[in-house]
This record gives C-alpha cells, sequence and structure tokens, in this order.
C-alpha cells in the first residue's frame, strides 16, 4: 500500500488565532480515512490546505508522492472534492452540472458523456437529470453535489462534511456510496463532526481539536487510548452521599456524575460492572428504573482528552 | 465552448441579471419617452425665447448675444412668437423688467437677463430645465470670458459675434480650440434633441450594469468567495482560462442587450440617434468592456460579502451615470464645465460624449478618443482583477 497523501508539520495561523498546529496526517491508499472533531477544529483549514487552495505558514503537503502547488494539474485530476456546502450552478439542469464538472477534468467529450451517465447512476438521480438545483430535495442536492466531484473517477476523494442537514435515509444512501467507491478503489479523505458516520464508514480516524491531531489509528485502536471501558446509566433518585461514596469503591471505578436522578458511572476495562453495581443497588434496597451500558465512543475519547464534548 | 455555452445559459437564465440589465434600461428609456412626450422627442430643437432687461451701457454683451440671436416683436409689452428660420440659439425680445417678469410667468420667454452693465448680468428663471439651464450655462462661459470678451469687442467690434458662435459651441461641450469641425446644423440645432442627453446617459448605464455579470463571475471562481469557487480551483483547469470563458459569455450576452435596446429605442420609439449605428455599436461595446472591468474590479478588490459588493457597484455606476446627465440632462455639459478631468475619466461620460461627438461633429477623431480612453480604462482597472485573481492560494477561505 502506497502513502497517498502525506502532511507534515503543517502550520496555518490566522493572525494570533493558530487554526492548524504542527499537524501531521498519512493516508495509505485504499483507505477511509475519517477526520473527526468539532466545528473549527481545523478540518475544513486542513482539507483547503491539502487542496493548495490556502496558504500556510509551514510544513509541507504531498499527494501520490509530489509536492501540491496551485498549479499541480495533473495531481488535481486525480483528485474529486465535495465540500460542505453545495456547489452546483443554480441554472444549470442536474446533467448539465455535473457535465460542466466533469468536463473540468475530462476533456473528450464520448468519455465525458460515459462517465456523466454513470455518475448519474451512482448517486440515482436518473430521473432527475432535467431538474434545476431549486426543484431538488436537500438530500438529493447533496447526491448532486456528490457527484459533481466523482464524475470523473478520481482516485482520491475528499468529502468536508458532506451530510450536513442531510434527512437520515439520504445520509445513509450517502455513506453507503462512499462506502462503494472506496470498494472501487478510490481512497476517501473524510470529514465529519458526526461521529456515528466516521465509526460507521472509516478504516481509520484521526481526531483533532484547535488544528492538532489528538487520537489517530482504527476506531478500535482510538478508543484503547482511553480509560472508559464501560459506562452504565441508571435512572435512580435519592442517592445519597454514603452510597455514592459506596460505588465510587466498586471495582474498575473510574469517573461517576450524579445527576437529575440520573446516575452515570464510568468503569475502567474489567467485566462484571453492570452485575456489581446492580447488586449494591440491590443490596442497599434502592428503587431503581432504566439501566444501560454502554461501550465507549469516539466522543468518549474526545470526552477524556480534551475535557469537552465532541458537539460542544 | 461548451464551458462557455453552460456559462451562457447560467447567465441568461439569471432573471435579476437580465432585469437590471436589459428590462430595466429599457423601461428607464419608456419612462423618459412617455415624460418627455413624442412630439418633444421628434421636434427639431427651437430658439430658445428669452427676454433681455437692459438698464444700462452693455455694448459688448449686446454684441455678444446678437451674434447667436434673433431679435423677436413686442406689441404692447407682450413677446410675440417669432418665425424667423434663421439658425441661432436664442430669440431675444427687450422687455421692461415688469413686462418680463409677467411674460416669463406666461412662459413667453423661458428667462429674462437682467442687464445693469456689460459685467453685471442677472438671470432670472421661472423654473430649473434644461431650457433654463442652456441659458444659464450660455451666461457662465459669457461671464468666464468676458474680459477676453470686451477686448476683442474694443479692438473689433464686429468679432463680437463670433465670440457668441464660440460660447454656444461650448454650451454643448465641445470648444473649438478642441475639436475639428462643427457641423452648422447640429450645433443651431435644426437637428439638436435636447432630450438625446438622457437616452445616451440610458446606454451608458446599460452598459455599465454589465459589470453584474462580471461581479457574479468573480463570485464564482474565487475560492474565498463561494462554494462554486472552491470546487473550480481544485479543478485542473486554469483559472485564466475559467475566467476568460465566463467574460466571453457576459460580453457576448451584453452585447446581444444592447442590440435589443437600440432596436427598440430606433423601432419601437422611434428615438432619432442620428445614424452612424455601427459607431454607436462599437462604442457600446468598449462600453460593456468598461462595466465588465469596473465589475471585476469590485468583485476582486473589495472585502465582504455579494450585497456589499453590489451595493458599491450600484452606487458608482448610478453615481457615473448621474453625472453623464441621466437624472438631468445637461449635467454632462455642468459637469464640461466645472470639472472637465472627470468627463475623461468617468466611463458613462465618455460613453454619452462619444454619442454626443457622432452627433455633432464631421470628424470621428473625437468619438475613438472617447473609444480609446474607455479601452484604457478598462485595461488598467483590468490588469489590477487579474493580478488579484491570477494569485497561487488564499489567505483564508
Amino acid at each position: 500500500m502506497s502513502t497517498v497523501v502525506k502532511i507534515e508539520n503543517l502550520v496555518k495561523r490566522y493572525g494570533d488565532l493558530v487554526a492548524i498546529d504542527h499537524l501531521n496526517l498519512e493516508i495509505q491508499e485504499g483507505e477511509v480515512f475519517g477526520l473527526l472533531g468539532p466545528n473549527g477544529s481545523g478540518k475544513s483549514t486542513t482539507i483547503h490546505c491539502l487542496l493548495a487552495l490556502l496558504q500556510y505558514n509551514k510544513g509541507n503537503i504531498s499527494v501520490f508522492g509530489q509536492e501540491i502547488r496551485p498549479d499541480s494539474y495533473d495531481l488535481k485530476r486525480d483528485i474529486g472534492v465535495i465540500m460542505q456546502n453545495v456547489a452546483v450552478f443554480e441554472k444549470l439542469t442536474v446533467e448539465e452540472n455535473i457535465d460542466y464538472f466533469c468536463g473540468l477534468y475530462i476533456k473528450n467529450k464520448k468519455k465525458r458523456k460515459k462517465l456523466v451517465d454513470e455518475a448519474i447512476e451512482f448517486v440515482e438521480l436518473n430521473e432527475f437529470r432535467k431538474y434545476y438545483p431549486k426543484k431538488l430535495s436537500g438530500g438529493l442536492l447533496r447526491r448532486l453535489n456528490i457527484a459533481c466531484g466523482i464524475a470523473h473517477k478520481p482516485k482520491l476523494i475528499i468529502l468536508d462534511e458532506p451530510t450536513v442537514a442531510v434527512d437520515p435515509q439520504s445520509r445513509n444512501k450517502i455513506l453507503e456510496g462512499i462506502k462503494k467507491l472506496n470498494e472501487e478503489g478510490a481512497t476517501i479523505i473524510y470529514t465529519s463532526h458526526y461521529m456515528e458516520e466516521i465509526e460507521q464508514i472509516c478504516t481509520r480516524i484521526a481526531i483533532i481539536d484547535k488544528g492538532k491531531v489528538i487520537a489517530l489509528g482504527t476506531k478500535e485502536e482510538c478508543k484503547a487510548m482511553i480509560k472508559t471501558g464501560e459506562t452504565i446509566t441508571v435512572d435512580v433518585p435519592g442517592l445519597n452521599g454514603e452510597q455514592l461514596k459506596s460505588i465510587e469503591g466498586l471495582p474498575h471505578f473510574y469517573k461517576m456524575e450524579y445527576e437529575n436522578s440520573i446516575l452515570k458511572v464510568r468503569f475502567e476495562k474489567g467485566k462484571h460492572n453492570l452485575i456489581r453495581l446492580l447488586d449494591y443497588l440491590k443490596e442497599q434496597d434502592i428503587d431503581f428504573g432504566r439501566v444501560y451500558s454502554e461501550v465507549p465512543s469516539l466522543n468518549d475519547v474526545f470526552l477524556e482528552i480534551t475535557g469537552k464534548e465532541l458537539r460542544d | 465552448m461548451r464551458l462557455y455555452l453552460y456559462h451562457l445559459k447560467n447567465l441568461i437564465k439569471t432573471k435579476e441579471l437580465l432585469f437590471w440589465t436589459m428590462a430595466f434600461p429599457i423601461i428607464l428609456g419608456t419612462l423618459f419617452f412617455a415624460a418627455f412626450g413624442n412630439a418633444k422627442m421628434e421636434d427639431n430643437f427651437s430658439r430658445i425665447p428669452v427676454g433681455v432687461v437692459i438698464e444700462g451701457q452693455a455694448d459688448a454683451f449686446e454684441a455678444v448675444i446678437k451674434g447667436i440671436s434673433v431679435e423677436g416683436e413686442v406689441k404692447n409689452g407682450k413677446a410675440l412668437k417669432s418665425n424667423s428660420k434663421k439658425d441661432t440659439l436664442f430669440t431675444i425680445y427687450y422687455l421692461s423688467k415688469e413686462e418680463a417678469k409677467k411674460e416669463l410667468k406666461k412662459e413667453s420667454i423661458k428667462a429674462y437677463m437682467f442687464v445693469k452693465s456689460d459685467e453685471d448680468i442677472t438671470l432670472f428663471v421661472d423654473k430649473s430645465d434644461i431650457i433654463s439651464s442652456i441659458v444659464e450655462t450660455f451666461l457662465n462661459e459669457y461671464k468666464a470670458q468676458m474680459s477676453a470678451i470686451q477686448m476683442i469687442f474694443e479692438e473689433n467690434p464686429e468679432r463680437a459675434a463670433k465670440i457668441g458662435q464660440k460660447l454656444m459651441n461650448k454650451i454643448y461641450g465641445k470648444s473649438e480650440e478642441n475639436f475639428i469641425v462643427l457641423k452648422e446644423e447640429s450645433v443651431s440645432g435644426d437637428k439638436y434633441n435636447p432630450y438625446i442627453n438622457y437616452f445616451y446617459a440610458l446606454i451608458a448605464m446599460t452598459c455599465l450594469f454589465g459589470s453584474m455579470f462580471s461581479q457574479k463571475g468573480i463570485k464564482e471562481l474565487q475560492a474565498d468567495q463561494s462554494a462554486l469557487g472552491v470546487r473550480r480551483n481544485a479543478a485542473p483547469t486554469k483559472k485564466m482560462t475559467m475566467l476568460f470563458i465566463d467574460v466571453m459569455a457576459a460580453l457576448t450576452i451584453q452585447f446581444v442587450e444592447i442590440v435589443i435596446a437600440f432596436i427598440y429605442f430606433i423601432g419601437i420609439l422611434k428615438i432619432d440617434f442620428g445614424g452612424k449605428i455601427v459607431y454607436m455599436l462599437i462604442m457600446s461595446a468598449a462600453g460593456i468592456y468598461v462595466g465588465n472591468s469596473i465589475g471585476m474590479f469590485i468583485g476582486t478588490v473589495v472585502k465582504g460579502n455579494s450585497a456589499k459588493k453590489e451595493g458599491i457597484m450600484l452606487a458608482v455606476n448610478l453615481l457615473c451615470c448621474h453625472f453623464a446627465g441621466l437624472m438631468f440632462g445637461d449635467m454632462l455639459n455642468i459637469m464640461e464645465q466645472h470639472a472637465p478631468w472627470f468627463n475623461r475619466i468617468n466611463p458613462a461620460a465618455l460613453i454619452a460624449n462619444a454619442f454626443h461627438s457622432l452627433a455633432i461633429y464631421n470628424s470621428l477623431e473625437p468619438f475613438f478618443m472617447n473609444v480609446v480612453i474607455l479601452l484604457i480604462i478598462g485595461t488598467v482597472l483590468n490588469v489590477f482583477s487579474i493580478a488579484i485573481i491570477r494569485r497561487k492560494k488564499y489567505a483564508s477561505i
């Protein structure tokens, strides 16, 4: 497997604000690489630098083994871009839009026609070929946005929050499509602040905050970086200080929150945490309602490392 | 070619652009036509009836004004309509002050001049319009050159009449020193239509409103201005190629719009632009080029959102057109007297002046002079814009 993207020591400042702080990334061929972070964490800035659109203060970026510059047209030919904001011409139809953008990459008319048809087929917009963008729903518009970015069959596809404000059904279709593109051989870079999406489709993840990579690896590797192994939530009113202290004494206990009758206990990796907690509550004759246990999510990884929620 | 056609379609289907650049000028032209009246538009320019109240010695002034006037008959203190066929600017009526006041009120005369001496002349008008402004312009020119006039009058009283002719030329914005041969009938007015200024300024406005097309084009090309810009900049097509295609599409549409406007004005409203339509189209093409350049320049240089840029662009265009006579037909002449340099750099004034020169002069030199200045202005603006657009990377997106 060869390295498709290599970002070394990237620094981007806006005045005094450091948007990207010595960021390093290496993305391998065939990966679906997720960039996860809250809004303003530096995901889009990283993508803009990677596309040689944005000036940066320090660092090196190479794509397919070559430094990327604004006039690296040969490299750009193999990159597909789908940005957060829908970027289509309002006054051109679905088919014309895809043909226009595909035409910026592919000059051969016959080849382009075939690629446009395939892209329309891929995003399932066949019956909307002659529609103007304003007649499309939000989900269909996003699919058109994707088709415009992938019609030329790029080897590297960069998707920057492509599912923002999309209904769940369309979102699933988009995610399935991305998986399919990857299966067809494209390397994917997918940025999002939706951890569920990243967990669902990405083979490797970089969690970034304040322009820094705070966790990198597969989702299992990222989760293994934190202490929390299990979070148990119990709906239990009226616990007193002594009882809470006893819960703190349970094996593998890591952290606890108790607010509005909801007890949330985090345990380190270990077995039988739920049974032990419920046994204690029964022993103390404490009535409790709903109980559920969760394995750590990427949000837990982010929370434990940064002290704040991903969606803050 | 395919990208050019797509851009053409993208612009043609942008209704708000088409409204401002084609429908609006046609509507405004129709309103001008309705306001000034069909008869007036088609009428030949007739002499302006002016009262003269002499209350002192003003030989030089009298000699000058007589050189460009016929004397109208006054009966029982009333100014009678002159039937003279002579080519002059004014019909003057020698009246007492009281008579002049009455005649002005009755609109038998458009203005009267109260003359105490060669130096002390006061103009009275009942309302401010293009006619009264021509009289005022004459008087201002006379006053501005009074010392020279007096000197000439003292040396050779017969030459005073010719001075009047010179002043008259200046009233139409051009002095004999600057320009070549004046067509007699244009100067004295048999074919001069004072309202045509509004249409010249209107065509200038149509040209400058082309800036809206290029501002849209710039927005869709710059990565720091739109998502489309990001996508287009990420593509392996040269930015200058895309810019060239955008501009060519915009110029094509605007030129067609101008042709449609001319067809409407000449064919439907029967506005007489004095022939030379090919030259007028050449001028319009140069005007469109500058209009696009202004849009590109503002779109590139001004920081901020589209609304801000559009606001600035509209203000610039309307100011240029105002000073070219869109809101007040004689503004071009007023600017020529008080700030002639502004008429040399105001694109709308250059366009209107070029049309004037086609109507007035035999020579095409003044016309092409305006075309060249316009092309220079457009090119300078384009060089600045392209220097910025060409930049390789953005500081922020």
